[in-house]
């Protein structure tokens, strides 16, 4: 199963490529697509995207195709729409 | 012979002001194309056709000779305070160029180097820039007014129990109003105009107002009564109110805190939560049943407040207990050497506010039976803009939470915590959560994350420290010594650029030299109204179309909507075309993002955080315009029937608040924390991390319950610096923006305090100081003189001087803001430093002492 990944916002000082494709097997999750996509990057990825407990982090939003992910847990073939997955990390620039 | 009489054109268009936070409704008659007139705009919710006298002035900021009207780079290489940067006029064409190219250098290298500065008056295009660097990659930015105008450490706590930005005392309802040195409902502040009329409306009907303020500043001049008291104290006061309620009178909620605060929660010998051993919840002790259960137990019959238990071995007793228990000792006696008030006055205070609050009564509102606790207590940046932050707003925070009147009829009211959206579209939506420990978690939050769930320590990564400081609810006191010394704090990069949407950055935070190192050694490019201080630095200037000038769907947000009432959404619409080569700050960058073809990551961004619904979500494959993109926002918010053209010809667009959005605490399962137990742990957590990274950094103030200390000033006794300099915000200005304004100058000349400086009448005799006279301030803190004429007034504490809004400007641009005695700048007075920082929220401390001579 091809998967194309985009990632948004806070991510392009530890991303070479914001924009790849990974080859993932059938009932991969999306926990999986983002270790592979560490694996694929860089591991200073794994910092942006996770707790050290494993959660995402707060301020790390998923959508697979046009819908929101809510759970690292779900598998991606499940909810594929389209073969892309957009990972969006959202920094909190300033306040009031 | 004459030309054909044209008709003549007399419109009144509908849109927003802009010269403050406060985004009140306006009309405005333009004849001829040119605007004549400011009104207020009846129809609207927010103001209900009332402007205060900056937003009439507004037709002045559109028209003043001062204004940038072309783009401008400098001639002169060296930056300073004083340095005039030789301004030349170029095209619209070479600034973009020189911008975009600056900017692709720096997204090629690391996009963290690149700062975003704005400011809260900007509301309506800082968000879009903040979107444009995100999705150019960076973490960096700061509001200017982190310095002497946010309310960092209020915010925070308006997250954490409120699910808000901001506060406000119910105006319908409240009874009872404990103001701490804030002009909210009267002034300044949230929604200005439309509060101050709701709190007069409520003085009317018997609303008591007591204001206990340093100063008998343009709020508390309109009290009941006026407590003076000193600076940096407030906390003092309100943790011998809580001794008195608890100790003295035995006043508190019961049903309230058990039922929707942690009150109940167990706390062990090590001052965390005692939780259940198999799925780790918080537990609480269930009296009936004389045994420990989850907190979210359906079965528990009654949660005890009191007690010591034995649970999994250890003693541990409710969180409501171990508060009882920590405030004894602040009996009003302590606090009377601290805060100069009285023990009696602090005790009679107490007991006002406790018996007003009503305990046990309800009121019926929509069919809807709901608690009746008619007090609230307010403050901001006065009580607050301390080294002790933390700890002073959680003791004033915990006097409502008390006696349950926290987003209930009559008492403390979020700013719209609760939006169910408008009937049809359900949007815009948002409702407070409860996280797997039952806390509250705000639906909606200007920037990501909300405060809590905190966020993981981690190693600094923005110039900030806020990745370190999870807790900072906003802009950081830090940015500027972070920025000064990056490498000493471990941030592998420095900032090479200022993305600069009209902020005052130099004139609006503290030690002016101390921020100008910060500037100028970086590229500058500005979105400029005015050649201000803070484009001495600017390398590039953008003429900036004015409020009147541009297009925004973005100028309202939560905090702007009146917390009662009705809901309120409005356009910033044109009311003119921009005048000379002015351009919206909106329209430049998508024209940016097109140079650096950065499209797709940005339309994505915007779609998702605007949150664009199909069909109207942006196709990156082709270039939007802003006009597009605002119709469709509100597409999205309100149906296909409410676009721009919609909003552009009706103004705005309202609807009835329902009882569950208003008074939503009832109908949420949520608790807040009267025991801030995290903050303990997060404490330990960023001591750990600060001697990983060899930061020296105070953490002790990471507290679960209210202290008072001191801040710097209260420890700084030198007998020549023997006054207490603090700031207030003037009705009559905003910030240091509106100074340059004829009219407001006009208005400002005619109130002795407005450009003067308040001393009280035997301290000023003391010095030979007479009404009028020239006085020298200077700071103990900066070593820095500032040089004002004297107020004289018996309605200030004696230990204190009181220094309005942000004037005193230097730069040759502004020819009324720099005249001499155009008020006085107060940032020069407060050092830049972590040890003036509270250091959980980040907050800088304006609490400074000073030394007071007359002119020689």
């Amino acid at each position: 199963m091809r998967v194309e990944v985009r990632f948004y916002g806070f991510v392009r000082d530890v991303l070479a490529n914001t924009a790849f494709s990974l080859e993932m097997p059938a009932g991969s999750k999306l926990r999986d697509l983002l270790s592979e996509s560490i694996k694929n990057s860089s591991e200073r990825l794994r910092d942006r995207l996770f707790t050290s407990s494993g959660d995402l982090e707060a301020n790390v939003q998923i959508f697979v195709g046009a819908t929101q992910s809510t759970s690292l847990e779900e598998v991606v073939a499940d909810r594929l729409e389209s073969s892309e997955v957009k990972i969006f990390v959202l920094s909190a620039t300033a306040g009031g | 012979m004459f030309d054909v009489v044209r008709p003549q054109e007399d419109v009144w268009i509908p849109t927003t002001c802009g010269l403050c936070y406060s985004v009140c409704a306006l009309k405005v008659h333009r004849v001829n194309g040119t605007v004549v007139k400011i009104e207020g705009n009846p129809d609207s919710a927010t103001n209900r056709g009332r402007l205060c006298p900056r937003g009439v002035s507004g037709i002045m900021a559109l028209y003043n000779p001062d204004r940038v009207d072309v783009p401008l780079k400098r001639t002169n290489p060296q930056k300073g305070l004083y340095a005039d940067p030789g301004w030349v006029e170029i095209t619209w064409e070479e600034a973009l160029d020189t911008i975009a190219a600056r900017l692709k250098k720096i997204r090629q290298e690391d996009p963290r180097k690149l700062l975003l500065t704005g400011t809260v008056t900007t509301q309506d295009e800082v968000p879009f820039a903040k979107i444009f660097a995100m999705a150019f990659g960076t973490p960096n930015g700061w509001n200017s007014g982190a310095g002497n105008h946010c309310g960092t450490a209020e915010h925070l706590y308006g997250g954490l129990l409120h699910a808000s930005w901001a506060k406000q005392p119910d105006p319908d309802h409240c009874r009872y109003l404990l103001n701490f040195g804030t002009a909210s409902g009267f002034g300044s502040y949230y929604c200005v105009t439309g509060m101050s009329q709701r709190v007069a409306e409520a003085r009317v009907r018997g609303m008591r107002h007591v204001a206990i303020d340093p100063f008998l500043s343009p709020s508390a001049e309109k009290a009941d009564e006026w407590i003076p008291i000193r600076p940096g104290t407030d906390g003092a006061f309100a943790l011998a109110m809580l001794c008195v309620m608890l100790h003295e009178l035995n006043i508190y909620d019961g049903e309230y805190l058990k039922h929707h605060t942690n009150a109940p929660y167990l706390i062990g010998e090590d001052g965390l939560y005692v939780r259940d051993v198999s799925d780790g919840a918080p537990l609480v002790w269930d009296s009936a049943a004389g045994m420990a259960k989850c907190f979210n137990a359906a079965d528990i019959q009654d949660f005890a407040l009191e007690g010591e238990f034995t649970v999994n071995d250890a003693p541990a007793r409710p969180a409501f207990a171990v508060l009882k228990e920590h405030v004894k000792p602040f009996t009003p006696e302590w606090a009377e050497s601290i805060t100069t008030v009285a023990a009696a006055t602090i005790r009679r205070i107490a007991t006002e506010f406790s018996q007003e609050a009503r305990i046990g009564s309800t009121i019926a509102l929509d069919g809807k039976v709901l608690p009746y606790r008619p007090v609230a207590v307010a403050y901001f940046k006065g009580a607050q803009g301390h080294k002790n932050a933390l700890l002073n707003c959680m003791a004033l925070e915990l006097l409502p939470e008390i006696v349950g009147a926290s987003n209930v009829p009559g008492g403390l009211l979020g700013m719209n915590s609760c939006s169910l959206g408008y009937p049809g579209t359900d949007s815009p939506k948002w409702t407070p959560k409860a996280d797997r420990d039952g806390l509250l978690v705000a639906g909606y939050w200007p920037s990501q994350p909300p405060p809590y769930p905190p966020k993981e320590v981690r190693k600094p990564d923005s110039i900030d420290l806020r990745a370190m400081i999870p807790s900072c609810p906003g802009s950081s006191g830090a940015l500027p010594v972070v920025m000064a010394d990056p490498e000493k704090f471990k941030v592998p990069y420095a900032i090479e650029m200022n993305f600069h949407v009209g902020a005052n950055h130099l004139m609006t935070f503290a030690d002016p030299d101390a921020i100008a190192q910060n500037f100028k050694n970086i590229f500058q490019a500005s979105f400029a109204l005015f050649l201000d201080e803070a484009t001495y630095f600017s390398d590039i200037v953008l003429p900036a179309s004015s409020y009147l000038e541009r297009l925004s769907h973005t100028a309202d947000w939560m905090a702007s909507n009146t917390p009662v009432g009705e809901w309120c959404y409005h356009v910033r619409q044109p009311v003119v075309d921009p005048i000379a080569q002015r351009r919206s700050a909106c329209e430049v960058i998508l024209e940016l993002v097109e140079r650096l073809e950065m499209r797709d990551e940005f339309y994505a961004l915007v779609n998702l955080i605007l949150k664009l619904k199909e069909p109207h979500t942006l196709d990156p494959s082709r270039f939007h315009s802003w006009e597009e993109i605002v119709d469709r926002r509100y597409k999205s918010l309100f149906g296909d029937n409410h676009g721009l053209d919609w909003f552009k010809e009706h103004g705005l667009l309202k609807w009835p608040k329902k009882v569950e959005e208003v008074y939503w605490k009832s109908f949420s399962r949520a608790r807040v924390p009267i025991y801030f137990e995290w903050f303990k742990k997060l404490g330990w957590s960023v001591r750990d991390m600060a001697q990983q990274m060899e930061i020296d950094l105070d953490t002790s103030a990471f507290q679960a319950l209210p202290e008072w200390r001191p801040c710097r000033s209260h420890q700084e006794n030198s007998p020549n610096y023997d006054l207490y300099a603090i700031y207030y915000k003037f009705p009559m200005q905003t910030f240091s923006g509106t100074y340059d304004n004829p009219w407001l100058d006009e208005v400002s000349s005619l109130d002795r305090f407005a450009y003067g400086v308040a001393i009280n009448t035997d301290t000023a005799r003391r010095k030979g100081i007479k009404e009028g006279d020239w006085i020298e301030i200077t700071s103990i803190s900066t070593a820095k003189m500032i040089r004002g004429r004297a107020a004289l007034t018996e309605g200030i504490h004696p230990e204190v001087i009181a220094i309005a809004g942000c004037g005193g400007h230097w730069s040759k641009y502004l020819s009324i803001a720099s005249q001499e005695g155009k008020g006085l700048c107060f940032e020069w007075l407060v050092p830049v430093g972590l040890d003036n920082l509270d250091i959980p929220s980040l907050t800088q401390d304006l609490c400074v002492k000073v030394k007071v001579a007359k002119a020689g």
